[in-house]
């Protein structure tokens, strides 16, 4: 009795959304450009994935150079990284180029590895699915966790359970997105044999999904895009269809 | 909620992250300057030959000094430039990363500031142009510029219009 209540405890917290939360390990330095990492952290959280800061470790983030730093600005630069002692450290040009938060978001996409600063590509490097770390979540990295599916502690392991399984797949359905196919022009049209089958990238935000794939999976979430607006657009994304998970795997008995 | 991940799977997250940040590469965020923009913000523009670094302290700051045996000054006044044992110098902060890849006898066309800083190259590592088998990449797709003799057209025709 306890443990199905238990269940329909975690149950209930899946249909209300409840998110984990990435932390990004980073260590700025005074009010101001504490404030602006905060201020771009939340421009690419979500509900699903809240991005925080935990600043009790990793990169030092600083306005201006200090100490054997202290050299002054190329007056080009927005933002430079010097390794001061072994410490790695961002320090931005207070009189740069470029507005402190712009500097900050594009320094931090960088130093993220985000393809740019939203929601989606903050969703595609820390939920983990992109496991080739290219910046898409595509059917390499499915066939990646294929690879590695049956097997414990491997590079697939989504849910972080020690081994990789179909609750592993099911993570990655939620987060994949097939590309679009472009519609053919009549004179061009290709033979169905020819067509490519996989798509190579996944949707961008905001897009709508124009493959369907040949199986749904039985038990996947599709993934919902980000509630925010890229602040970049300024508009609203339109609500995009169900995006339609991968073709049935069919995993590899383990 | 899209996955399903306890306290546990999120320190793991953390940790995985903080790794993914300790391995990533440094980055300097320069916006993308054209040639003409910068030869409008050089002080000094000179074709020249650089010698080997030494590491120079000054205070608390420590940079790398790449001696410069200046062949032809297209604009400004080379011996602005920061000096080491009397001879100018391209002066870098050392520790800094994305440095260009600079070697002793590189000959090089080299858009400047005068000033002392982190790197005296116009848009960081923008306005350095090595030549290699006599040759240079600079221009834009459209209009590629590879021929040293054409660089130097082009600094002065920027020049003009400055």
């Amino acid at each position: 009795m306890k443990r199905g209540l238990k269940f329909a405890a975690v149950l209930l917290g899946v249909a209300l959304g409840m998110a984990s939360a990435a932390g990004v390990k980073l260590q700025p330095q005074g009010d101001t450009l504490t404030r602006a990492v905060q201020a771009a952290l939340s421009a690419i959280s979500t509900k699903e994935l809240p991005v925080t800061l935990d600043s009790s470790s990793g990169t030092v983030l600083a306005l201006g150079g200090a100490g054997s730093s202290a050299a002054p600005f190329n007056p080009d630069v927005a933002a430079r990284v010097v390794t001061v002692g072994g410490v790695r450290r961002i320090e931005f040009n207070p009189a740069g180029p470029l507005p402190l938060l712009d500097a900050v978001k594009q320094e931090l996409a960088r130093e993220l590895g985000f393809k740019d600063w939203t929601a989606e590509a903050a969703r595609t490097r820390l939920s983990g699915a992109d496991l080739n770390g290219d910046g898409r979540i595509d059917l390499t990295d499915l066939a990646i966790l294929m690879e590695n599916y049956g097997k414990s502690g491997s590079v697939g392991d989504l849910n972080q359970d020690r081994k990789v399984d179909d609750a592993d797949l099911r993570v990655f359905s939620a987060q994949y997105k097939p590309t679009p196919t472009p519609e053919p022009k009549p004179e061009e049209k290709q033979n169905p044999a020819e067509t490519p089958k996989t798509p190579a990238t996944p949707a961008a935000p905001g897009t709508v999904p124009t493959t369907t794939p040949a199986t749904p999976p039985a038990t996947a979430t599709p993934a919902t895009p980000p509630a925010d607006t890229d602040p970049k657009e300024g508009t609203p994304s339109p609500v995009p269809p169900s995006p339609a998970p991968p073709a049935d795997p069919a995993p590899k008995q383990p | 909620m899209r996955w399903t991940v306890s306290n546990k799977a999120v320190s793991i997250k953390r940790v995985l992250l903080a790794a993914l940040l300790a391995a990533t590469a440094g980055a300097t965020t320069a916006p993308p300057l054209t040639l003409a923009q910068q030869v409008g913000k050089a002080e000094v523009i000179v074709r020249g030959t650089l010698g080997t670094a030494v590491s120079v302290k000054e205070g608390e700051v420590t940079y790398l000094a790449y001696p410069l045996t200046v062949a032809e000054t297209i604009t400004g006044d080379a011996a602005r430039l920061p000096q080491n044992d009397g001879k100018p110098a391209l002066f870098f902060l050392q520790g800094l990363a994305d440095l260009p890849n600079l070697k002793s006898g590189q000959e090089v066309f080299a858009l400047l500031y005068v000033r002392k800083q982190d790197s005296p190259l116009v848009g960081f590592n923008q306005g350095l142009y090595p030549v290699t088998d006599g040759k240079v990449t600079a221009g834009d797709i459209k209009t590629p510029i590879t021929d040293p003799a054409k660089l130097r057209d082009a600094i002065r025709a920027a020049l003009e219009v400055k």
